[in-house]
């Protein structure tokens, strides 16, 4: 809203310039962008290559400027540069107040509360977003019923039921990074297994069982619709989760049925520190594409944690060759979605053009009826 | 009074003694009515507070009952621990179900039961606890008997189905349920507003009562709730295994609605009955006088006639004679003649006066001040030719002071004179006939006085109707005293008369006397 990057990942995996006019991808360690010319502060100040540099160098990225174009360079060896350069926000220091170039600027701020003005006033839409700090999601919530704030973004959706009968506000579901899935640890299972595991898994009866038929996690592309006949391994399968999903654990239990060894429950703090485990719940990213595939690349916490592998991954990360990389996982699959996470959002019912996907960015277009 | 007047206090005299008493018992009654519908809207709002807690109950008998099945059942299977972790797949309200020993660890005990209940718990009870909040649901730890000595198959009911029931009920259009936990700590609201005191733990207006309710104090069927609204409540308290109070609160207005909606059909009605009891009586009483009018008219007309009739008849006769004693051609009989004529044209000509007398209408606006002492001077004066005829004086016994009223002086004087007139009439020769003017605060008498046979007691109640005169001898149609009545009385005043038999009678006209001399600007 306050603050933009250079460029933008999209879910697909593309690159959408934001402050850069234009895009060279040098090698998955270096790029090069031209600045666009009309990029401006919220005080009117043009962005220069300096303030890049400085917003991009705190990001721990290498910055220097050739011929009108800025060179950037990452010395990770793990994420390639352009995820970095999308992360890293452009802003300059004015007055003790960071300035940014985004559609809102901040106005006001202290350690419990921010105020955000849109710097072009369109009648109707929403001028002004007041971002408040609660010490708990249930203090929030308690502020939202009382009719004190107007949007909630995040809701617990047994909380949901709070909100029944409430004409005030209305429930928004919004689209997450994030996904409910089943990794396989490839020290136990062989790629065979591993793929039989995964056919069997994409079944709705296991979403069904594991988050309830609602819509708080909707099935992922070419769910399979019924149990498929897959051969397993004969001896009985270990099964790590967590407390938070460990209904997910169960449910994962029964769909292998006589196959299903114990359930461990671990705590959160707990994560990559055991390896005793079959098959693990857990929540691995799903968007954009390209940080999804990310996670596998070789070294990564999550490949590290099922000792996952594959050198032809690895090379068509490197030559973002997103496909590629997607074929190459499908082969020999580390783990399998089962449903994608929904965010549940409370929002004032006058409040309308709500993105179901980025979600704050859309907030210049809210409109709020009568 | 004419009729229109007449018809409008006719109307309202049958409205206020017939309608108006009507009116106020209905008003009575819709006030009962109202009291009533009150008592009935919390009866009905504490069946519906019956009916939820009896739903509730039933639901936290329903996961007991299934917690004491599987606890039976798998309870002491030497898999029982996996196949209660697996059960809670299918009754997820069961929430974590374990089995519980001596030795379990801390984390597995019920935190929420005493050591006293566990202890009942391993030694083959049923126990559970209070309700108490986690992750702002309602949950109960509750353990069940698994048949083994010193093992018990423990849970966290989630409550959170009890919630969304006390959420969802609904009266009306705005009414809705409360649950509190015994303390008055609110549990579950229908109203979205009062469900940040679900979850900040904040009491809310109705917490006191309901605390109160769990103690046996009666709780108030008509309160102020946290909106600042007046509304009426049913309440429940679910003692059997959820120590829950009920409460269905419905908005005062709302729940009364109906009763009042009857109360102003009801009161529209009662004064569209007034009204049409005010029109039709007006309507019917016109209608009415003015047949009492017209039969009164034919009525006056025939006596009337009646009088006229006989006395023209008897003026024709005398004129007969006279016309035969002309016709005999006797100049001897020329001044007898003379004189029956001259009399006969007087008497006729005090029939037409008499009758002039009653065209006139007094008009108070026209009326001016009248000196009732000089007034009575001058009917003396005006009276004394014929008193000498007959050999009677007249005499005037003024008041001490000047006696002002106000009046049409040509009306009261013929109202007088004829007054005066009949008194020495009445009078036997050499008697004399007194007129005496007095004052008694704001009221002036004007009295007439005769020394003459006096009237029959009979009489004297009909003496100012008309045709009742028993002088028929003379210009007496008997419409003279009528007409000093219909006089006296648009002066706004009275006539009477007291009458002694062979003492003569004091007939007494009253009139509204002014309170100083008038200024004759």
């Amino acid at each position: 809203m306050v603050f933009e990057p250079l460029i933008r990942i999209e879910n697909d995996g593309g690159t959408t310039p934001v402050l850069a006019q234009r895009v060279e991808n040098l090698s998955a360690r270096a790029m090069r962008v031209w600045l666009r010319t009309d990029a401006a502060f919220s005080d009117g100040s043009a962005v220069t290559a300096a303030d890049v540099a400085r917003s991009l160098e705190s990001a721990a990225l290498k910055v220097s400027s050739e011929n009108g174009s800025i060179l950037i360079e990452s010395a990770e060896a793990t994420t390639p540069v352009e995820m970095r350069v999308a992360e890293a926000y452009v802003h300059r220091q004015h007055g003790g107040v960071e300035l940014g170039t985004g559609p809102f600027a901040l106005v006001e701020q202290d350690d419990r509360h921010m105020v955000l003005r849109n710097r072009t006033s369109v009648p109707g839409h929403v001028t002004t977003v007041t971002l408040n700090a609660y010490d708990t999601a249930q203090e929030a919530l308690g502020h939202l019923l009382q009719g004190e704030a107007d949007v909630l973004p995040q809701i617990n959706p047994r909380w949901v039921e709070f909100l029944d009968g409430i004409s005030r506000l209305r429930i928004a579901k919004l689209s997450s990074p994030l996904s409910n899935g089943v990794a396989f640890n490839t020290a136990r299972l062989s790629q065979a297994e591993r793929l039989n595991l995964a056919r069997l898994l994409r079944v709705r009866d296991l979403r069904i069982l594991a988050f309830g038929d609602g819509d708080d996690c909707s099935a992922p592309d070419g769910e399979l619709k019924e149990r498929q006949q897959v051969r397993l391994p004969e001896r009985k399968l270990e099964i790590s989760s967590f407390p938070n999903i460990e209904r997910f654990g169960l449910a994962l239990g029964r769909t292998l049925g006589e196959h299903a060894g114990d359930l461990h429950i671990h705590e959160p703090s707990e994560f990559g520190k055991f390896q005793d485990f079959d098959l693990l719940t857990f929540r691995p990213r799903a968007s954009p594409v390209t940080l999804a595939l990310e996670q596998w690349r070789t070294g990564a916490v999550l490949a590290s944690l099922v000792r996952y592998s594959n050198p032809r991954l690895d090379a068509a990360l490197n030559e973002r060759d997103w496909p590629a990389a997607q074929r190459e996982l499908a082969s020999d699959p580390p783990f399998v979605i089962v449903c994608n996470i929904v965010a549940t959002a409370a929002i004032d019912a006058r409040i309308r053009n709500v993105a179901s996907t980025q979600f704050w960015q859309s907030v210049g277009s809210w409109e709020v009826g009568p | 009074m004419n009729r229109r007047r007449a018809a409008v206090t006719l109307a309202l005299l049958v409205v206020f003694s017939g309608v108006l008493p009507i009116t106020l018992l209905a008003a009575a009654g819709l006030q009962l009515l109202q009291r009533g519908g009150e008592r009935a809207s919390n009866a009905a709002l504490d069946a519906i507070a019956a009916q939820a807690v009896a739903r509730l109950s039933a639901y936290v008998a329903q996961q007991r009952e299934m917690l004491r099945t599987l606890a039976s059942a798998v309870g002491t299977e030497p898999d029982g621990a996996r196949k209660l972790r697996e059960a809670s797949l299918d009754a997820p309200s069961l929430g974590r179900l374990r089995i519980v020993t001596k030795d379990s660890p801390q984390a597995d005990l019920p935190a929420k039961l005493s050591p006293a209940q566990l202890a009942q718990a391993l030694n083959g009870g049923e126990v559970f606890s209070p309700t108490y909040t986690v992750d702002l649901a309602p949950a109960m730890d509750a353990c069940a008997p698994t048949g083994a000595p010193g093992k018990t198959v423990c849970a966290t009911l989630d409550l959170l189905e009890l919630q969304r029931q006390v959420q969802r009920i609904r009266v009306g259009r705005e009414g809705y349920a409360l649950a509190f936990d015994s303390t008055g700590r609110l549990i579950g609201a229908g109203e979205g507003a009062l469900r940040a005191s679900v979850l900040s733990g904040k009491p809310v207006a109705e917490s006191v009562a309901a605390a109160a309710l769990a103690r046996g104090v009666p709780a108030p069927r008509r309160l102020h709730n946290a909106e600042d609204r007046d509304v009426l409540a049913g309440w429940a308290f679910l003692q059997e295994g959820l120590d829950w109070i009920i409460a269905i609160e419905q908005p005062a207005d709302e729940a009364l609605r109906g009763a009042r909606e009857a109360l102003i059909v009801l009161g529209l009605g009662a004064f569209a009955t007034l009204l049409l009891s005010i029109s039709l009586g007006y309507a019917q009483a016109r209608k009415m006088l003015a047949g009492l009018e017209m039969e009164e008219r034919f009525r006056t007309a025939g006596q009337l006639a009646a009088g006229i009739t006989h006395d023209l008849g008897h003026r024709l006769a005398i004129l007969k004679q006279i016309e035969q004693l002309a016709a005999t051609g006797d100049p001897g009989y020329l001044p007898r003649i003379r004189e029956s004529l001259a009399a006969e044209v007087g008497t006729i000509r005090r029939f037409v006066a008499d009758f002039s007398d009653l065209t006139r209408e007094a008009k108070p606006a026209e009326f001016t001040p009248v000196e009732l002492n000089a007034f009575a001077h001058s009917i003396q004066e005006n009276a004394l030719a014929y008193a000498a005829e007959t050999g009677v004086s007249v005499e005037v016994k003024s008041a001490p002071a000047s006696t002002w009223i106000r009046g049409d002086r040509f009306l009261l004087e013929r109202a007088v004179l004829n007054l005066t007139r009949n008194a020495i009439e009445a009078s036997p020769r050499g008697s004399r006939v007194l007129l005496s003017v007095s004052r008694d605060e704001d009221l002036a008498d004007l009295q007439v006085e005769d020394q003459g046979t006096g009237i029959a007691a009979d009489r004297l109640s009909g003496l100012f109707e008309s045709f009742n005169s028993t002088k028929r001898t003379g210009a007496h149609v008997g419409m003279g005293l009528p007409n000093v009545r219909r006089i006296v009385i648009a002066h706004g005043g009275s006539v009477s008369v007291k009458s002694t038999m062979g003492k003569g009678s004091v007939f007494t006209i009253t009139l509204p006397a002014q309170s100083s001399s008038p200024s004759f600007s």
